[in-house]
């Protein structure tokens, strides 16, 4: 039952949806409270709307004929557009209308259209519902990324996993090791991976947090738990361990990359990096070039515990 | 002279940084560091009316000889047209 709300890091969504709706196994773990559950074509949304609670309600339908929805919406725009092999986003009176497909196909699967500050409706295509369980695809259309950043909140593309009690975050281009890196401190020191792509950082109280996100891409961990962030680890792939902290300009080039940023927006993009600057003037980068060995874990180790966590 | 692609422009880490936004984002990948003068020429460029007029805005700013401040700006606006950045057009003819 996909209907009902969601807490994700501190923000809290209401979704409506058939009762129908294929969804991703991981949803659950992001549904909070008991909100209304059943889907209903009279459910009153300006009355969801209202409650300031809310960072956005979601209206889902099935489209059965969503070709012919994409030309009618493509009426609304009213400012500028952005495409790209994947998606096209445009401007229109009541903000940012998405129309999304698969890349290299030739039909979409969903399209995502706000109807006001804290409203979105979405429609999945008829034809796309049996990939509707796989979380990137059911996620997207949700556009979270756009929310979070009017929270000070943003995703970085990285295997995020518990070391006593505080978040270390793996990150780097896709195919460098990531999850590689996150199993090896599992089998040599016993951590948890909270969530093997991707984490939602955000600062809380004046502490930086690395939050569960529900997307989780093939690493099929994600797990919803909060954990302040000791320090931010890019992998380089070598054949010697070795380690130095990150400063600075390099900092920025490593990181800048690896968060998820709507690059067509100016005001998202201008957002992240002020949020950015104050999460690289608290939070130690570090550089680790690595092998796939337990040495690659002790040399990191080691360097996490003679730092404490500092900005050497 | 006029900049052709959008970018947001802030300053992170104590660096001026560059970044591709809209359209611009699928050309060009990555950032673009600036020194505190070419900042000051990429603000600037609109506005001023003539690449002397640049020089003077340039040496009554910073503390640079007018030669210098020359140098700097044909090198910086070089690099920009190298790179598709600005548009020179016809209207342009007092550059």
């Amino acid at each position: 039952m996909v209907a009902g709300r969601y807490r994700i890091g501190d923000v809290l969504i209401r979704i409506n949806a058939p009762s129908d709706l294929p969804c991703p196994e991981n949803l659950r773990l992001f549904k909070e409270g008991i909100g209304q559950t059943e889907y209903s074509e009279n459910w009153d949304r300006e009355a969801d709307c209202a409650q300031e609670i809310y960072a956005c309600v979601y209206t889902v339908r099935i489209a059965y004929e969503i070709e012919t929805l994409i030309e009618e919406l493509k009426k609304r725009q009213t400012g500028r557009s952005f495409e790209r092999e994947d998606l096209t986003v445009f401007e229109t009176d009541a903000g940012e209308c998405r129309f999304l497909n698969f890349k290299g196909a030739d039909w979409h699967y969903a399209i995502s259209n706000q109807t006001g500050e804290k409203s979105c409706d979405i429609w999945f295509s008829v034809d796309a519902l049996s990939c509707l369980t796989l979380d990137t695809v059911f996620w997207s259309a949700f556009c979270l990324e756009r929310l979070m950043i009017g929270r000070k909140a943003v995703v970085l593309h990285c295997a995020y996993i518990e070391w006593n009690g505080a978040a270390i975050l793996f990150s780097a281009p896709s195919g460098t090791g990531k999850s590689t890196q996150a199993d090896l401190w599992k089998r040599y020191r016993g951590t948890r991976t909270l969530n093997g792509d991707r984490s939602l950082l955000m600062k809380k109280g004046g502490r930086w947090y690395a939050c569960g996100w529900p997307i989780c891409g093939s690493s099929k961990i994600c797990v919803n738990k909060s954990y302040p962030i000791k320090a931010i680890i890019m992998l380089r792939q070598a054949k010697c361990n070795t380690v130095r902290t990150l400063h600075g300009i390099e900092a920025v080039r490593e990181v800048l990359p690896q968060l998820m940023i709507n690059s067509w927006n100016g005001v998202f993009q201008f957002e992240a990096m002020a949020f950015l600057d104050e999460l690289l003037g608290e939070i130690p980068v570090y550089m680790l070039a690595c092998d796939i060995s337990e040495q690659a874990v002790n040399c990191l180790e080691e360097y996490l515990k003679r730092t404490d966590g500092r900005k050497t | 002279m006029k900049i052709i692609k959008e970018f947001v422009l802030r300053n992170i880490a104590g660096e001026n940084v560059l970044v591709p936004t809209g359209a611009a984002s699928q050309e060009l990948n990555g950032m673009i560091t600036m020194t505190d003068t070419a900042r000051f020429i990429w603000e600037n460029l609109e506005k001023a009316q003539s690449l002397e007029l640049l020089v003077e805005a340039i040496t009554n700013t910073y503390e640079v000889d007018e030669e210098t401040a020359r140098r700097d700006a044909v090198g910086m606006i070089n690099a920009l047209l190298q790179h598709g950045l600005v548009d020179f057009s016809r209207e342009d003819h007092t550059w």
